[in-house]
C-alpha cells in the first residue's frame, strides 16, 4: 500500500502531536515530503527527526497557525526545500485557551466552574476561534494560493470534530469554532473546485491523544460522547487513515464533505 | 493495493451494471469473493463472469431486492458458495417505477409532465420505495443477522443519492427513498455498532451511468453546470469510496453518508 503519495509534498499543521503526528507519519510512509508546522517546537521536531529516520524527507517549522506570517513562512519554506505544494493538513486545534498540559488547575474537566463562558474572559473565546477557525482558513487559503500559482490542482483537509454537533458546556468557544470549519471546507470546496482543489474535513470523536486525556481521567468523556455504537476510543491512526483518503486520488469526486470518524456517535 | 479485502466474502446487489458493476470488480481485485444479486440476469451473469475470467471468485445470484425471499436467499447462496459472510453492499435501485429500458415514452426526462407526483399512480411510488428503501433495509438486515450468527464483524455500504438533499420535481419517490437510506444507514450503525457491524452510505452526485445519459439528452450537456469540480464522474470514484468504507481503513467510521459528487452543495 506505500507509494500512495508518492513525489507529492504535504504542510501538515499540529503535526508534533496526537491525530497530526499520526497523518504526518503515515503521508511519509505514504511516499511524501511533509513539512510540520506546529507551535510546539519539541513535539515537531520529534515527528520531524522519526520520518527521517525512517528514510522519509521531512522539514518543521515553527508555526502559529493564526498568525498570517507564520503561515505565509510556512508555505515558503517548504516550496523553497521540496520545490511545490500538493497537500495541506489543518489539524492544530486547542480545546481550551488556558489549559497547561499536565496542569490540573487549569483544567476545565477538572474546574467546570472556571470553563463556563459566564466565568471565561473573551480573550480565552478569542484564542480558542483564532487558533481553531481563522488558523485553518489561513492555513487552508496560502496552501490554495500556492497551489493555483503552481498551475495544478491538491487537496486540502481540516479537522473538525464531534463537538461541531454535540454542544458541550465548557468548551463552547471550542465547539463554535469546529463548525465553523465545516461551514468553511464547503465554501471552499465550492471556490476552489474549479482549480481542481479538493477541500475536504474530518470529524474525530473521542481519539486517544493527548487533548483527550483529561477527558479520559475524569470521565467526562462519557458524558461527552452519547452512544458509542463502537463501544470504545479510537487510535489516532485510524483518523489519518481517512486524511489519506481525502488526501489520495481515492477520493477524486469528493471535495466539500466532512466525514465522521468517531464510532458512530450521534451526529448528523 | 490489491489484496485489502483478501479472504472475504462480499454480496454486492445491483451489480449488474453501473456503481454496483464498478464496485463488484474492484471488490474482486482486492481479493474479495463476490456475489452479484440482480434482478437483472444478463448484467449480472456478465459481472459475475468477468471476475472469474479475471481469477477472481464469483457468484451470480438472481435477486429482487424488494422482495424478503429473494434476500434471504441471496445470503443463502453466498454462503453456501463461499462459506461466510463479511461484507453487504446495497447498490441496487430504481429511479422511476415504469421506465423502460431504451423506451422513449416511459422516459420521465422526456416526459416531465407524467413524472411529476400529481400524475403517477400510486403503484409507481410504492415500487421506487419497495426497492430503494425496504430493498436496502432486507438486504442490510439479512447480512448482519449471517454476520451476528457467524460470531464475527463485517461492513454494510448503502447507497444514498444527492437527491436525498436536494429533491427533485421528476423524482419525488426517489429523493424520499434516499433520504430514508441515510436515516437507516445511521440507525441499523447505533443498532449493530455492539457486534462489530458498521454500517455506512455513498450518496453519488453526477456518475457516468446509462441513467445520466438520459439527463444528459433531455436537459443538454449544461446540466451539470453546478458541479465545483465542473464535470461528471466515473462510477470507479465511488467504488473506491466504497472500498474505503468497507475496508479496515475506515476502522472507526460507522454511520455516515459520504457524498461523491464533485461538492454540489449538500447538507
Amino acid at each position: 500500500m506505500a507509494g500512495e503519495l508518492e513525489g507529492k509534498v504535504s504542510i501538515i499543521t499540529g503535526g508534533g502531536s496526537g491525530m497530526g503526528r499520526s497523518t504526518a507519519l503515515m503521508f511519509a510512509h505514504e511516499g511524501a515530503a511533509v513539512a510540520i508546522a506546529d507551535v510546539n517546537d519539541e513535539g515537531g521536531e520529534a515527528t520531524a527527526a522519526q520520518i527521517e529516520d525512517t528514510g522519509g524527507q521531512s522539514l518543521f517549522v515553527h508555526t502559529d497557525t493564526s498568525s498570517e506570517q507564520d503561515v505565509l513562512n510556512v508555505v515558503a519554506e517548504t516550496t523553497k526545500k521540496f520545490g511545490r505544494l500538493d497537500s495541506m493538513v489543518t489539524a492544530a486545534g486547542i480545546s481550551y485557551a488556558n489549559y497547561v498540559e499536565g496542569d490540573e488547575a487549569t483544567d476545565p474537566f477538572i474546574n467546570p466552574d472556571a470553563a463556563t463562558i459566564l466565568n471565561k474572559p473573551t480573550e480565552r473565546w478569542q484564542k480558542v476561534i483564532d487558533v481553531n477557525l481563522t488558523g485553518v482558513m489561513l492555513c487552508a487559503r496560502e496552501g490554495a494560493r500556492q497551489m493555483v500559482a503552481e498551475g495544478h490542482g491538491g487537496t486540502i483537509v481540516n479537522f473538525s470534530s464531534i463537538a461541531a454537533y454535540g454542544p458541550s458546556p465548557g468548551i463552547m468557544d471550542y465547539c463554535v469554532a469546529k463548525v465553523g470549519v465545516i461551514m468553511l471546507t464547503r465554501c471552499f470546496a465550492v471556490e476552489f473546485g474549479p482549480h481542481g482543489i479538493r477541500v475536504n474535513a474530518v470529524a474525530p470523536g473521542p481519539i486517544d491523544t493527548p487533548m483527550t486525556a483529561s477527558l479520559q481521567r475524569t470521565g467526562a468523556l462519557q458524558q461527552q460522547g452519547g452512544a458509542l455504537p463502537l463501544g470504545r476510543m479510537a487510535q489516532p491512526e485510524e483518523v489519518a487513515e481517512a486524511v489519506l483518503f481525502f488526501t489520495s486520488d481515492r477520493s477524486s469526486y469528493v471535495t466539500g464533505k466532512t466525514l465522521g470518524v468517531d464510532g458512530g456517535t450521534n451526529t448528523v | 493495493m490489491a489484496g485489502e479485502l483478501e479472504g472475504r466474502v462480499s454480496i454486492i446487489t445491483g451489480g449488474g451494471s453501473g456503481m454496483g458493476r464498478s464496485t463488484a470488480l474492484m471488490f474482486a481485485r482486492e481479493g474479495a469473493a463476490v456475489a452479484i444479486a440482480d434482478v437483472n440476469d444478463e448484467g449480472g451473469e456478465q459481472t459475475a463472469a468477468q471476475i472469474e475470467d479475471l481469477g477472481g471468485n464469483a457468484l451470480f445470484v438472481h435477486t429482487d431486492v424488494s422482495s424478503e425471499r429473494d434476500a434471504v436467499n441471496a445470503v443463502a447462496e453466498t454462503v453456501g458458495a463461499f462459506g461466510r459472510l463479511d461484507s453487504m453492499v446495497t447498490a441496487a435501485g430504481i429511479s422511476y417505477a415504469n421506465y423502460v429500458e431504451g423506451d422513449d415514452d416511459t422516459d420521465p426526462f422526456l416526459h416531465p409532465e407524467a413524472a411529476s407526483i400529481l400524475n403517477k399512480p400510486t403503484e409507481f411510488w410504492r415500487k421506487v420505495l419497495d426497492v430503494n428503501l425496504t430493498g436496502a433495509m432486507l438486504c442490510a438486515r439479512e447480512a448482519a443477522r449471517q454476520m451476528v450468527a457467524e460470531g464475527h464483524g463485517g461492513a454494510i455500504v448503502n447507497f444514498a443519492s444527492i437527491n436525498a438533499y436536494n429533491p427533485s420535481n421528476l423524482l419525488t419517490d426517489y429523493s424520499v427513498s434516499k433520504a430514508g437510506v441515510v436515516m437507516l444507514t445511521r440507525c441499523f450503525a447505533a443498532e449493530f455498532g455492539p457486534r462489530g457491524i458498521r454500517v455506512n452510505a455513498v450518496a453519488p452526485g453526477p456518475i457516468e451511468t446509462p441513467m445520466l445519459a438520459r439527463v444528459h439528452r433531455a436537459a443538454g450537456d449544461g446540466a451539470w453546470g453546478n458541479v465545483p469540480l465542473g464535470r461528471t464522474a466515473d462510477p470507479d470514484e465511488v467504488a473506491e469510496a466504497v472500498l474505503f468504507l468497507t475496508s479496515d481503513r475506515s476502522s472507526y467510521v460507522t454511520g455516515k453518508t459520504l457524498g461523491v459528487d464533485g461538492g454540489i452543495s449538500t447538507v
